[in-house]
């Protein structure tokens, strides 16, 4: 990226172009020779499409944000409302796409965070090894020891149901998962060469750690994420189930699937339909996490 | 890397026993200067983590090395040449001594100051494979030190890639590229570019070519002779292959067990050897040419392997396996003996004192 002599600079440019499509183009192949990654590819880019476009697509946008219609409740799948509608006379299908949008949102926040705080920590840990490694290590193994939903609960307990909180609580416990990992790859990186290399060069702990061995578990990291947004989602929804999340007149699957609860034997689809949803989400990043844990080559437990 | 040796040396009688291997060689102003050099390991035994013993890795070495001048560490595994070499680099931090790379104390500085100082002492590491990061592209790798010590502009940077991409013999092509899709020699022909990149006085090649085909090992050479000329480098060379170091070196150390026992010019210790260890190491190299057959000595096969460091004989650190192991080699380990001008050994043979009882001192 020389910018002084223009001759130099579009020829540089040109080759790191050239090197990043070849490396594209060789991914891309390494990934199509799995049809059940491409099958999770679809399905996943089929989630995101669904949540950016939820306005357009959905039949009846307003039922999502709670319009309350009694005169067509209960109202089994028909070609107006495919899905059929709840007790409350709101189109299922339209609340299930509104509701891809809080599922994926759930995952995002989680992970984001649960990332930040687990890579960091297990960076840290991994690297000063000894005395922080330990008592770092063993904070982790107090939250590893308390189940996400019983912590979740606690968190709730103490503050009031929200979307919000439900996702504080599931990042609180997840991060550990992260540290683990991040320390252990960590463990096994910092043995080479190239750390040694660059301790002599002169460079400090932060240049270490994140620059030269981050770069190195974003494969592990990008694995674990991926299947993990699945089970984030699940949990979440659990949490919606039991009335620790998302509240009425939020569309989230797993409150739809709570409300529908009662009225399974007689309207069948108002549970199902969004139980359906939350699978199709599951299986498609469970399905992409494996192909990309083959394509990056990376051991995830 | 051949310079005339040296003429003005002081005075000296053959045996004689000397207290400072330094001024055998009597450097003005060495580039590097090493002296009384340790670095001991700490053992620790039992549940409370007692510290019991110490293994000595590097034991009280000293030496110098003229600025532009090849310095060889010769040694089988295990003697503790790359110790030495990362003690030199403050890569680990010696437990005793000082070194001094163009008149500063590297051991007595810290954090602003050392890493400033790191500018001036690089390293080229043994297996190029593991010294590269495999998640950066080689121009990220080579301009790292540029970018730790804050030097140039984004532009500059680029540039001064490419000239060093250029010194060490590769395409430009390469600075986009993974280290995964380089040979074994390109690989380390970065690791040499990122070595020279912030221009240092001194580097440490620590075995630079024994992981690479010998059909690339004589480029690596080629260019690491080039990049001393044209830059006047200093450079440690470890190796333990022999022949390689008699190629490269001005002067130099071979370490037993963590101690020197013969150091000199590199050609007058290869075509008579002081030492029993030396000379054993020498008639173990294969050799092909007439020309290699001169510098050999008789037949002289060691027997085992090198002691466990913890476990170090008493007295002569080497008396288990010598061949001329006598009497006083049990009681103390032997001093330096000056032999000649360009030399000194660690054996007894040397002494006046032993002349008679000594084995075959036929030197």
């Amino acid at each position: 990226m020389s910018t002084d002599t223009t001759g130099a600079t579009i020829d540089t440019d040109q080759l790191a172009k050239d090197e990043r499509r070849e490396r594209i183009k060789r991914a891309w192949s390494r990934l199509s020779q799995s049809t059940l990654s491409l099958v999770g590819f679809a399905m996943i880019g089929l989630l995101f499409i669904i949540a950016i476009f939820a306005p357009v697509i959905a039949p009846y946008p307003e039922d999502a944000a709670g319009a309350i219609d009694f005169s067509r409740a209960s109202q089994a799948p028909s070609l107006e409302h495919p899905m059929g509608t709840d007790t409350e006379g709101r189109d299922i299908l339209s609340r299930v796409i509104f509701g891809t949008r809080i599922a994926l949102l759930m995952g995002f926040v989680v992970l984001s965070i649960a990332i930040s705080i687990g890579v960091t920590l297990g960076l840290i840990a991994g690297y000063m090894g000894g005395k922080t490694n330990a008592v770092i290590m063993r904070i982790t193994d107090i939250f590893l020891a308390i189940p996400p939903t019983l912590l979740a609960l606690a968190v709730i307990a103490a503050t009031r149901p929200s979307l919000w909180y439900a996702m504080i609580a599931i990042a609180a416990s997840w991060w550990t998962w992260y540290a683990r990992l991040i320390q252990g790859e960590v463990l096994s990186i910092k043995e080479n060469e190239f750390i040694e290399a660059s301790r002599s060069l002169g460079a400090g702990w932060f240049h270490i750690t994140f620059r030269e061995i981050l770069p190195n578990a974003i494969g592990p990291i990008t694995v674990k994420a991926t299947l993990d947004m699945g089970f984030v989602i699940l949990v979440g929804a659990g949490l919606a189930f039991l009335g620790l999340g998302a509240q009425e007149p939020t569309a989230d699957w797993g409150l739809m699937i709570a409300t529908g609860r009662a009225h399974v034997r007689t309207y069948w689809w108002i549970a199902t339909f969004p139980g359906l949803a939350i699978s199709f989400a599951v299986l498609g990043f469970n399905l992409v996490g494996d192909g990309l844990r083959d394509v990056l080559d990376v051991e995830v437990e | 890397m051949s310079q005339p040796l040296h003429t003005d040396r002081f005075e000296y009688a053959p045996g004689d026993q000397i207290q400072d291997e330094i001024a055998v060689f009597d450097d003005k102003d060495p580039l590097l200067r090493v002296e009384n050099l340790s670095k001991h390991f700490p053992i620790y035994e039992g549940i409370i983590k007692r510290q019991v013993a110490a293994v000595r890795a590097v034991d009280d070495v000293s030496f110098t090395v003229p600025r532009g001048q090849t310095f060889g560490l010769v040694g089988e595994s295990g003697s503790g040449k790359t110790t030495l070499g990362r003690s030199i680099l403050r890569i680990t931090d010696p437990t005793h001594g000082t070194v001094e790379v163009d008149g500063t104390d590297v051991t007595s500085l810290s954090g602003g100051a050392l890493k400033k100082q790191r500018k001036d002492m690089q390293m080229v590491f043994q297996d190029p494979s593991s010294s590269l990061n495999p998640r950066k592209t080689i121009k990220q790798i080579i301009e790292t030190p540029m970018k730790i010590h804050d030097i140039g502009s984004a532009g500059e940077r680029a540039q001064r890639v490419e000239e060093l991409l250029e010194m060490v013999d590769l395409p430009r092509e390469f600075m986009y590229k993974y280290p995964s899709s380089l040979s074994g020699g390109q690989k380390q022909r970065v690791g040499i570019a990122r070595a020279v990149a912030v221009n240092p006085k001194l580097v440490v090649l620590d075995e630079p070519t024994s992981a690479l085909d010998v059909s690339v090992q004589a480029r690596v050479i080629e260019i690491l002779n080039d990049l001393q000329k044209r830059f006047d480098l200093t450079y440690i060379f470890i190796s333990h292959d022999l022949s390689l170091i008699k190629n490269v070196s001005d002067r130099i150390g071979v370490l037993y067990l963590g101690r020197f026992v013969e150091t000199g010019d590199v050609d007058s210790v290869f075509q008579d050897p002081q030492h029993p260890y030396t000379r054993a190491l020498l008639s173990a190299i294969p050799t092909v040419t007439d020309e290699d057959r001169q510098y050999k000595p008789p037949e002289l096969t060691l027997e085992g392997e090198i002691p466990d460091p913890r476990e170090k004989p008493t007295g002569c650190a080497f008396r288990s396996r010598c061949p001329e192991a006598f009497e006083p080699c049990a009681e103390e380990e032997p001093a330096m003996y000056q032999t000649d001008s360009t030399r000194c050994s660690r054996c007894y043979l040397h002494d006046e004192a032993y002349q008679d009882t000594g084995g075959s001192d036929d030197q």
